[in-house]
């Protein structure tokens, strides 16, 4: 029978959805921002806050772009949908943070009615009714929006109470800890049977079907799940700034999502944190850039354009010369640096004598 | 592992089968693309556990053939398949992968980021699709069917001598190891009926051994019925039970090896 | 009889930009298999070009040629050195590489064009008005309908008849002519780009110039994708057919709804019709998997 101690049985015995090495790297990140967040002032905190809030939607669409392939525009909708309906079942008296949840459900939700007649057919069909279901959403949003509230958008009445500084403490930890739980559920979709079989989906959606796998279903589940964790995430964006508005979520938002996964990497966990991060903090940054360009000072209309052109910029120099991202640059570097450490250990350099 | 050993380890992965049905029998399969007749008429049924190759020129719709038996390419609703006596015809493709007809393919598709093991695992897909959601719930089974199917994917690395490079990344493997992969995934669905397109082409002579000696186990451990593309003639005889000859889409004739080898005509016969 | 009339004039007006655009489109699709997210960029940058070199003293007509070159230019610069190197990677890469385009060619308009709009008058059509079944028409909104449906049919019949024409559109479906000669792929790759953003510019400009052009307008084009939805992905009679269908669909919802719906129900119809004929009229039959 089959040799019992080969040196590779190691990694066998490892959990396979809930491998300790990134259990331990998701406590530890979840530990270190809520310190980092509590040294920060209440400006900075609140920067971090919205760009882990940002985390979880780019997790999410790491999941459905990179792991299962399936591109999809819509993410700035499902985000409107999220924020949006929370505003609309407080309205009728639900609570947080059960409107957080009903919000949840109902982008997932809209993700099925889109999913179910593009996903049938190729990926592409899924990029158009994303497409189309962009527009729809921001078109009933918008409609709700000024009916019930006016240009300004909503404001919602603050749900954790107490001073401005306990009260975004309390943020930094309910959002760090939702996050913690979704990047824990996403890595284990991403690995195991489900991402094996999301990756051959992607890679090979033709003839996925000989192995029994049904790629119409298998797709519709990641683009739900993307859509329920986008819905949470605008849930809890409504009720963290406490206004709600159309302009947040144009086809301009859909696209900085797309620059987060794509720098940071496609079909990777850490590489969707820290794209989002990274793009997150970035508008912190362009004024100051644009200042080295341009010191007669800048409109913030040339910053909103420099930074639709540095986000467009930045995916395609990434999809370009570094398609899978920083994720990949630093694999390919830690590939590197281990292959020189085992040749240097098979061929051992002879000593030079004088 | 020596050949007695490799054969009974072989014949566990497969559940007894207790039908008398013919595991795969094709009526009238007609398959057109546009005005272009691509099959005609295809018809034949096979024997448990029997090794039947396809024959015939390129273009003869060999490979068509299999897709149609597979889904992947539509048929004529007057065409009929069964499996295991079941009529699959009206099913999409994957019902007929979780119905237990397995695929091997000429250009074999892997993850090719992922290690062979990972690759090998996709083939199991069928022994647990249905139960995703309940294994949510239900840690242990989860755990004694990942273990369950990681032995599996052990016992066909050993049988095909990949053991040592189970954790490399596929597409670092070079193409004739690639098809023996795809072989072995095949079977990791613990298939009734499997279908191989040209499972040795381009391998080198040693290469087409290891897939022979890989069929041979396979013909002997009487588990699986092979309905098997191929070009290489000498490899047909030493391992078919029966040849079926296409030629424009149209089946020729089916017989014995010897017989069938026979009656091609000689520009045929030279592809050895 | 009024209302009809109008509703039709809307429709061919409306359709014959949205038939530039979609046709367009399934160029696009059919060579590099991508949906072009950038389109309504190309729609409106020849234009913007034209009326700012009109503005400072340009003749029309040059301006037109090197509105419609640059157009082309980008389009061709954007194939070769981004599209092309996202080929036999993931399918995800190129539709994301021309939302990125778009997004980088809105910030470059916004900045050199601002945020003003621009009309464009052209030379040699009179700037008057007809009167229709007692409806009022300008003269040159008449003259752009047609002749941006005239453009499109011509432009389908020469790529459906001729050789150069079948050539542009078996290049991306024919495995054959991919293995004869690299270079000879790329070059027919570059010209349905070329050919996709002129057509899309020539809507814009007609466009222009029955109404104005602003940076808003980009979103119009992206409207071609319920028609192409209709006709079929890759097919150009469906480009044809889906356009003017659409069309009406835009005429009719601002007689009966209002302007402000066109975009949402042109949408929904997309979401109905991929439910319910995916492939489009014309399109190629996919195998609709389960």
């Amino acid at each position: 029978m089959p040799t019992k101690h080969s040196s590779r049985r190691e990694s066998r015995t490892e959990h396979p959805f809930f491998p300790a090495r990134r259990m331990i790297g998701i406590g530890v990140f979840a530990v270190v921002a809520i310190l980092i967040g509590l040294g920060l002032n209440l400006s900075w905190q609140a920067s971090l806050l919205f760009a882990l809030l940002a985390c979880m939607g780019s997790v999410s669409l790491t999941l459905l772009m990179g792991t299962a392939g399936q591109f999809s525009i819509a993410n700035a909708g499902l985000l409107a949908v999220g924020a949006f309906s929370s505003v609309w079942f407080i309205s009728i008296g639900i609570p947080f943070p059960a409107d957080v949840l009903l919000a949840l459900a109902a982008a997932g939700l809209v993700g099925l009615i889109v999913g179910v007649p593009a996903l049938r057919l190729r990926g592409l069909y899924l990029a158009i009714a994303t497409l189309a279901a962009h527009f729809i959403i921001y078109f009933v949003v918008q409609q709700y929006q000024v009916r019930a509230a006016g240009p300004a958008g909503f404001v919602l009445p603050m749900v954790v109470p107490g001073k401005l500084a306990q009260a975004q403490a309390v943020w930094l930890v309910i959002i760090v800890v939702v996050l913690a739980v979704i990047l824990v559920l996403v890595g284990a979709l991403m690995s195991g049977r489900t991402g094996r079989t999301w990756k051959m989906i992607r890679d090979h959606e033709e003839v996925v079907a000989v192995f029994g796998i049904n790629a119409t279903r298998w797709k519709l589940g990641a683009f739900v799940i993307s859509s329920m964790i986008l819905g949470l995430q605008g849930g809890l964006m409504a009720h963290f700034s406490g206004l709600v508005s159309t302009e947040g979520f144009d086809l301009h938002v859909a696209i900085i999502y797309l620059a987060m996964v794509v720098v940071g990497g496609l079909g990777s966990l850490p590489g969707a944190v820290i794209g989002a991060l990274l793009i997150s903090l970035m508008p912190d940054i362009i004024p100051a850039l644009i200042r080295l360009v341009s010191p007669a000072g800048s409109s913030p209309v040339l910053g909103a354009n420099i930074s639709t052109i540095i986000y467009g910029a930045l995916i395609l120099v990434f999809v370009v010369f570094a398609p899978k991202g920083i994720a990949g640059i630093v694999r390919r570097a830690s590939d590197a640096v281990s292959r020189r450490r085992e040749s240097r250990a098979a061929s051992p350099t002879p000593t030079t004598g004088a | 592992m020596n050949e007695a050993r490799a054969l009974q380890a072989f014949r566990g992965l497969f559940p007894a089968t207790e039908t008398t049905a013919p595991p795969l029998a094709a009526r009238g399969l007609t398959v057109r693309f546009g005005g272009l007749v691509a099959l005609s008429d295809v018809t034949f049924t096979m024997h448990r556990n029997e090794m039947m190759s396809i024959i015939g020129q390129n273009g003869a719709g060999k490979s068509t053939t299999l897709n149609a038996i597979s889904g992947l390419v539509r048929s004529t609703p007057s065409s009929s398949v069964e499996l295991d006596g079941t009529d699959i015809s009206g099913q999409r493709a994957w019902r007929r992968g979780t119905a237990g007809l397995g695929r091997g393919f000429q250009d074999p598709p892997f993850i090719e980021d992922l290690s062979v093991r990972d690759n090998l695992l996709v083939g199991a897909h069928r022994l647990f699709e249905g139960s995703m959601l309940s294994r949510l719930f239900k840690p242990r089974a989860l755990r004694a069917e990942e273990e369950l199917l990681r032995e599996r994917a052990e016992l066909l690395l050993e049988l095909i001598g990949l053991r040592d490079r189970a954790d490399e990344p596929t597409g670092e493997l070079p193409y004739g190891l690639r098809k023996l992969v795809d072989i072995a995934r095949s079977l990791m669905g613990a298939p009734s009926v499997l279908l191989l397109d040209e499972p040795t082409s381009g391998l080198d002579k040693s290469e087409q051994d290891v897939v022979k000696n890989l069929l041979l186990l396979i013909r002997k451990s009487e588990r699986v019925t092979v309905l098997m593309v191929e070009h290489h003639m000498s490899l047909v005889q030493e391992v078919s039970d029966r040849v079926l000859v296409l030629d424009a889409g149209t089946v020729v004739t089916i017989a014995a090896p010897e017989v069938a080898l026979d009656e091609l005509p000689a520009d045929v016969k030279e592809n050895s | 009889m009024t209302t009809f009339v109008v509703f039709l004039m809307s429709t061919l007006s409306l359709g014959g930009t949205l038939t530039l655009i979609a046709l367009g489109l399934v160029l696009i699709m059919r060579a590099t298999g991508v949906f072009n997210f950038a389109q309504g960029q190309f729609m409106i940058l020849p234009a913007l070009i034209t009326a700012q070199l009109s503005m400072h003293g340009w003749p029309f007509w040059v301006s037109l040629a090197l509105g419609l070159i640059f157009g082309a230019g980008i389009a061709a610069l954007f194939y070769r050195f981004v599209l092309e190197r996202t080929v036999g990677i993931n399918h995800i890469y190129p539709v994301i590489a021309t939302l990125a385009f778009a997004s980088v060619l809105d910030g470059v308009m916004g900045i050199v064009f601002g945020t003003q709009s621009y009309s464009l008058t052209i030379p040699g059509v009179p700037d008057t008005t007809v009167t229709l079944a007692g409806a009022q028409f300008t003269v040159i909104s008449i003259v752009m309908a047609v002749g941006s449906l005239l453009l499109a049919v011509i432009v389908a019949a020469v790529l459906r008849y001729t050789r150069v024409g079948t050539r542009v559109l078996s290049a991306g479906q024919d495995p054959l002519l991919a293995s004869l000669s690299a270079v000879n792929v790329r070059r027919v790759f570059l010209i349905s780009w070329a050919i996709a953003a002129v057509l899309a510019g020539l809507a814009g400009v007609a466009y222009a110039s029955t109404t104005v052009i602003n940076p808003t307008v980009v979103s119009m084009a992206l409207l071609a994708a319920p028609a192409m939805v209709i006709g079929g992905l890759d097919s150009i009679e469906g480009a044809l057919v889906g356009g003017i269908a659409i069309g009406a669909v835009q005429a009719a919802t601002a007689t009966f709804l209002g302007g402000e719906y066109i975009d949402v129900v042109s949408y929904v119809i997309l979401l109905v019709a991929l439910q319910l004929f995916p492939n489009g009229i014309f399109g190629t039959k996919q195998i609709v998997r389960a």
